[in-house]
């Protein structure tokens, strides 16, 4: 049921990145920052929070707050962006936990990201609450009743906390005192649940590009100027409204709570959180559907230390060896790896990778494909991510082209596209997820990298870069790819490419004759 | 890109900003507000009912010198019923025990009744429901408890939204209204809480 959730949420997911990458390029595609995104804001909250500080009375709450407000230009316009920056935080944190549950990013090695991100997510919330609370406004003084009501449902309490907002005497500052004090060591409470959020990471990225972020503050001024926050009256223990200003970001429950007993707001709360909590046990995959981890060819491995260094999630550590050689060796831990396949890219001897996805296991599967169908029609291998490129296979197909999925662009062993190059394919073109999409984080990165910059293991020198090209496109971006499948058609036949052991092939081959080849057949 | 595709974009964020702030303060039903509230809040202590028993002089021979008593007492504390009525509707008719697991601490009360707009009779009674035959005379203890028979009455209007709150005020030992001034919306209520006695 859940994994069926996962496909439509992906579905769903693909189409929005499509149009935000046609808005706003994939570099600034704001569904691919989320997560970043709520950093930046998490930062403006810290800032624009310590101004409120400054102003915030625990003695006279509302008071203090319509002071603020009453200053038109800074006050009302800090204490909009602080407001906005907080609903702004929500959404973009369930965007991301959205995204990471609809890429199947939730269970095994990635579970502590996901438990402490429902922390996070959970953190987030009881903070905006406590900060509404502060207000004392109508709103604020409901969310206080309804906690209450939830607190008073448990066994534990022998005197019910409701009774502090019951108007049998004022509300103590002491109570003010409390929730300030929660409002301020929430957020740095999350500071520390969020570094174990990242810790598994290696180079985190921890704030979008500048560009979207500066773009995601104006929009937050803006908003705070031309949309000012306003006020809702005191809260009063003598009146209820009928009608409040509410944030339903934050409490969406909040209309129908009343029909609710505190147990059963509490209980469906709780239950939501617990679902939550759950997700990675009831997503996993199991049996034959689960992904192997990486493993070592030890007697291969020459201890360069380049997997280590590309595995995003820092599954591999280098160790000394026990067969006496003087070189470390490379060691996965297979409760942190994820099986992305991206150190078997990155392996220069091919001595590492998850069962079946090596570059030795790479180059023998082309090795057939080279062998059982002829050249295709257009001339051009596409060897595409299976994820992305994997969704439009059978249209590039229908191009003429021949596909080739892998599971990761960064799984990719460059020596496959020297192979495709030297086995009579005119040109590779290589589809890619766009770099701030790639499922495991940096293969999209590494991939390009391998390929035009000479990171190990890099696209050989003498293999024709004009015979090789990478885009990068979406699941829902076939019309993209098939427009830079017919542009690369074109250019390799303006550029005489198109004709089977051509000048190139043959200075390959003679090239190969005279060095000694790197790449194991 | 485009510079339409730039506008589209801008136009997105703009609208998909505007739509966070509205969601942020939407005015939404409350889920309340629209009849009156009758609210009973209180803390009190409860009587404690004391069973004692006489000894006679031989059975306090027989015990230790350390032990030697002549009146043993076993006691707990009370509980009490509280019902309510409005318009002679009975509405709330509820045992209120000690508050603790071992009902060694004041009892709480804290029930809100929902009175629809007018003018509503009320009638509330708190009375204990264990039978005791200490007398109040007798014993200091006793005037810091809630008597054994409480009531409130009275012919009241509720306006939607309005609060009316009744509490136990212990200085007086009897069930008293507090109101209070209300700003906006009610501006009829004043806004210290002032107590008032019963009707
Ligand atoms: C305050 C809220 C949150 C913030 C600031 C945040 C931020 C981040 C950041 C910056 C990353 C690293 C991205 C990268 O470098 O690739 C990340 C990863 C991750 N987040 Fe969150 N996150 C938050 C809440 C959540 C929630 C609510 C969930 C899910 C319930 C979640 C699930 C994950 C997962 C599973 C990863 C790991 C991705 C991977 O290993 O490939 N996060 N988060
Ligand atoms: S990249 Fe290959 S050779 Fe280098 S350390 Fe890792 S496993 Fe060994
Ligand atoms: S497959 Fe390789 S790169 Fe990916 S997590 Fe496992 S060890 Fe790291």
């Amino acid at each position: 049921m859940l994994q069926r959730l996962e496909r439509f949420s992906l579905a769903a997911l693909s189409r929005l990145d499509a149009w935000c990458n046609r808005w706003y390029g994939a570099r600034l595609n704001p569904l691919y920052q989320s997560g970043t995104i709520v950093v930046g804001l998490y930062l403006v909250l810290l800032v624009t929070g310590l101004y409120l500080l400054l102003f915030y009375r625990v003695a006279a709450p509302w008071e203090s707050v319509a002071r603020l407000t009453a200053d038109a230009w800074v006050g009302r316009t800090i204490r909009g962006v602080h407001r906005y920056a907080t609903g702004a935080a929500v959404v973009f944190t369930l965007v991301h936990a959205i995204r990471m549950f609809a890429q199947a990013r939730s269970w095994g090695a990635r579970a502590m990201a996901w438990l402490s991100g429902v922390v996070l997510l959970v953190l987030l919330v009881g903070c905006a609450w406590t900060g509404y609370v502060m207000v004392w406004d109508v709103f604020g003084e409901r969310l206080a009743r309804e906690a209450a009501r939830m607190a008073d449902s448990l066994p534990f309490l022998s005197e019910p906390v409701s009774r502090t907002f019951t108007g049998e005497r004022p509300v103590p500052t002491f109570f003010f005192f409390v929730t300030l004090f929660a409002h301020v060591a929430v957020p740095l409470g999350m500071g520390v649940v969020f570094w174990l959020h990242v810790r598994r990471l290696q180079r985190p990225r921890l704030l979008p590009p500048r560009p979207l972020l500066w773009s995601v503050v104006g929009l937050l001024i803006a908003a705070a100027v031309s949309l000012p926050v306003a006020l809702a009256p005191e809260a009063d223990p003598f009146v209820r409204h009928a009608r409040i200003q509410a944030d339903l970001l934050i409490a969406p429950w909040l209309p129908p709570a009343p029909r609710l007993s505190g147990g059963a707001l509490l209980g469906v709360l709780a239950a939501g959180c617990v679902l939550l909590f759950v997700v990675p046990l009831l997503t996993r995959r199991r049996g034959a559907r689960q992904p192997m981890p990486s493993v070592v060819d030890e007697d291969v491995c020459t201890g360069c230390t380049q997997c280590s260094i590309d595995c995003p999630y820092g599954a591999i550590e280098m160790v000394a060896r026990t067969d006496g050689r003087p070189t470390p060796v490379a060691r996965v831990d297979p409760a942190l790896c994820v099986s992305c396949g991206i150190c078997a890219g990155s392996c220069a001897p091919m001595s590492i990778g998850p069962p079946g996805r090596t570059g030795r296991d790479q180059l023998a599967a082309v090795g057939s494909l080279l062998d059982s169908s002829r050249l295709p029609p257009s001339g051009v291998v596409v060897v595409g991510c299976t994820y992305s490129a994997g969704a439009f296979a059978t249209l590039l197909e229908r191009e003429g082209a021949a596909f080739h999925g892998v599971d990761c662009a960064g799984n990719l062993h460059t020596s496959v596209v020297e192979r495709l190059i030297r086995g009579g394919i005119p040109g590779v073109l290589v589809i890619a997820c766009h770099t701030r999409d790639c499922r495991h984080r940096e293969g999209s990165r590494w991939l390009v990298e391998r390929v035009f910059h000479e990171r190990d293991a890099e696209l050989q020198a003498r293999v024709p870069r004009s015979r090789v090209r990478v885009i990068h496109a979406g699941a829902r971006e076939s019309a993209r790819a098939i427009a830079a499948l017919r542009r690369f058609i074109v250019d390799l036949t303006l550029i005489g490419r198109v004709v089977r052991l051509d000048d190139d092939l043959d200075d390959m081959a003679e090239c190969e004759a005279a060095e000694v080849n790197e790449v194991p057949q | 890109m485009s510079l339409r595709r730039h506008a589209a974009g801008l136009v997105v964020a703009l609208a998909a900003t505007a739509a966070m702030a509205a969601i942020s303060q939407a005015p939404v039903p409350s889920g309340e507000g629209t009849t009156g509230t009758l609210r009973l809040a209180w803390r009190a202590r409860p009587e404690r009912i004391e069973r004692c028993v006489e000894r006679d002089a031989s059975e306090v021979a027989a015990l230790p010198a350390h032990m030697r008593q002549t009146v043993i007492c076993d006691g707990f504390a009370a509980s009490y019923r509280l019902e309510v009525r409005v318009d002679n509707e009975l509405v709330v008719s509820d045992r209120v025990m000690p508050g603790g697991l071992r009902r060694d601490r004041p009892l709480y009360v804290f029930r809100e009744i929902d009175v629809a707009p007018g003018i509503a009779t009320v009638d509330i009674t708190f009375t204990r429901i264990e039978e005791s035959d200490t007398t109040e005379s007798g014993r200091d203890l006793l005037r810091e408890a809630v008597p054994p028979d409480l009531r409130w009455t009275a012919d009241r209007s509720f306006a939607p939204g309005q609060v009316r709150l009744i509490t136990y005020d212990p200085q007086r030992r009897a069930l008293v209204e507090i109101t209070g001034r209300s700003t906006g919306a009610s501006a009829n209520l004043p806004r210290i809480p002032r107590r008032g006695g019963p009707p």
